[in-house]
């Protein structure tokens, strides 16, 4: 009797504790590194996987680099090439964080709040602490999320001629924007 | 003819003689670094140089139909062997040696154009003794044949002009670039979407090697239709462990897909972008890109 209780409070507490966590497959991240002389170099990824935990604040994205689809063929294999994202040695770009004012922000309860999110981002197997801000929407359940931002190449171990000649900036805006129901 | 120069039985002859030769042997030696790649003039003709191009820097041939007319470059060798024996014979040699001069020219401006866009691109670059040796024999031979000095002057650049203008043309195309349409783009394999999560899932290095970027018709089970809007959704294929393949629509497609709903069949036809294992799901994940529904 005790034993199936317990079982029954552990199921009972996984349960509630999964429930915390939403997650989508279609988050998306777009990369902007266009300039005034190049408008080659942008790409949305529209298969993203990503995860909120409405409890704890805790915050993950996951990319397949590959996955980005830029309109010009060449500049998606320079992108994916080795001297960029090296994508076949790293397949995946990923963050993992927390929303630090995360008091500020019940994704319980429907309203528009403002966060700001801190963790790390992984790309091409380098690991950067980033701060980010961003919009969240809460309304029937359904957890909307963008942020805008933009990360230093350099920081990645990416650079080269392309980026010195000004026709890839130096650091490209990243736009993320995922729905959580 | 009248204003033909006479054959130089002279310093001329040995000079063409000697440029010759220099232009025939530079042809199979060195013209330029990219990295560690050594590439001759002959790789051009034989198809190392956009071999190399394509695998180690992702710059591919962007008119490989016409590769065929880089078997033309061969006539470099060709006619620099033949301006040599005319040249001993005491034969008129202008004809061959304009056809060999111009030719090594043309070649030298592209090798030059296309190694500063390695340049761009972070390849670090430099040129060879043959590429050296090659403007040399080529611009003597030309300056030492037997014609006159305006069609010297015209054949010497005409080449580099023709090459320049060529491979301006070349560069716009492929800025100008778009993918083929994937409707209009055979598919390299067709099968059902649980037999390609089973495939990646026994082992996703071998499916990535089968199936990445290459075009993939998937027919299946919706099991969840993932952000319609009014711009793009997504088809998602699920399997019994939560692995899936998922197939974003946008532009042509989308008013069809987004009247479509989960336990639909349905078939689909993308660019496979490969699968990884998903950390946050624990499961696989096989993505795609530019996707089209296939007509029923």
């Amino acid at each position: 009797m005790k034993k199936t209780f317990l079982i029954l409070a552990l199921v009972t507490l996984t349960g509630s504790v999964f429930a915390q966590r939403k997650t989508t497959t279609s988050a998306t991240v777009s990369f902007n590194a266009t300039t005034s002389i190049d408008n080659l170099p942008k790409a949305d990824n529209k298969t993203v996987i990503a995860a909120i935990d409405t409890k704890t604040g805790v915050v993950q994205f996951e990319a397949n680099v590959k996955s980005s689809a830029f309109a010009n063929p060449t500049m998606q294999g320079h992108f994916n090439g080795d001297r960029w994202m090296n994508s076949d040695q790293f397949p995946t770009l990923s963050f993992k964080g927390n929303i630090t004012n995360v008091s500020d922000v019940n994704l319980s309860k429907d309203g528009s709040y403002t966060a700001t999110v801190e963790g790390t981002l992984a790309i091409k197997g380098k690991e950067q602490k980033i701060k980010v801000p961003a919009n969240i929407t809460v309304k029937g359940g359904v957890i909307t999320a963008t942020s805008d931002f933009s990360v230093k190449l350099a920081d990645y171990d990416i650079s080269g001629a392309p980026v010195e000649a000004g026709k890839v900036a130096k650091e490209p805006k990243i736009t993320v924007w995922a729905e959580f129901k | 003819m009248a204003n033909t120069p006479a054959v130089d039985k002279g310093f001329g002859k040995w000079l063409t003689i000697l440029l010759a030769a220099i232009l025939f042997i530079a042809f199979f030696i060195t013209w330029v670094f990219w990295d560690k790649s050594a590439i001759t003039g002959s790789d051009m003709p034989t198809g190392n140089f956009f071999r190399i191009a394509e695998e180690q820097f992702k710059l591919a041939n962007p008119f490989p139909q016409f590769n065929f007319a880089m078997l033309l470059l061969w006539l470099i060798p060709a006619f620099a062997i033949i301006t040599l024996l005319l040249s001993i014979g005491n034969k008129r040699n202008a004809l061959a040696a304009s056809i060999a001069g111009i030719l090594a020219l043309c070649l030298t401006t592209i090798y030059v154009l296309f190694t500063n866009v390695l340049g761009d691109l972070g390849v670090s670059k430099s040129y060879g003794i043959g590429f050296y040796l090659t403007i040399i024999g080529a611009a003597g031979i030309i300056l030492a044949s037997s014609q006159s000095w305006g069609k010297k002057i015209v054949w010497l650049v005409i080449g580099p002009l023709a090459a320049y203008l060529s491979f301006t043309v070349a560069e716009k195309y492929v800025f100008d670039e778009k993918h083929e349409s994937t409707s209009n783009t055979a598919s390299d394999y067709t099968l059902n979407a649980t037999d390609l999560i089973k495939e990646f899932q026994a082992g996703d290095s071998a499916a990535n090697a089968k199936y990445r970027e290459k075009i993939l018709t998937v027919n299946g089970i919706i099991s969840e239709l993932e952000n319609p809007s009014d711009s793009t959704a997504n088809i998602k294929f699920t399997d019994s462990t939560g692995s899936y393949a998922i197939f974003p629509f946008e532009g042509e497609s989308i008013t069809e897909v987004k009247k479509l709903k989960a336990g639909d069949n349905v078939s689909v036809k993308g660019s496979c972008s490969g699968g990884v294992f998903s950390e946050i799901l624990g499961t696989e994940s096989i993505s795609f890109k530019r996707c089209v529904l296939n007509k029923k």
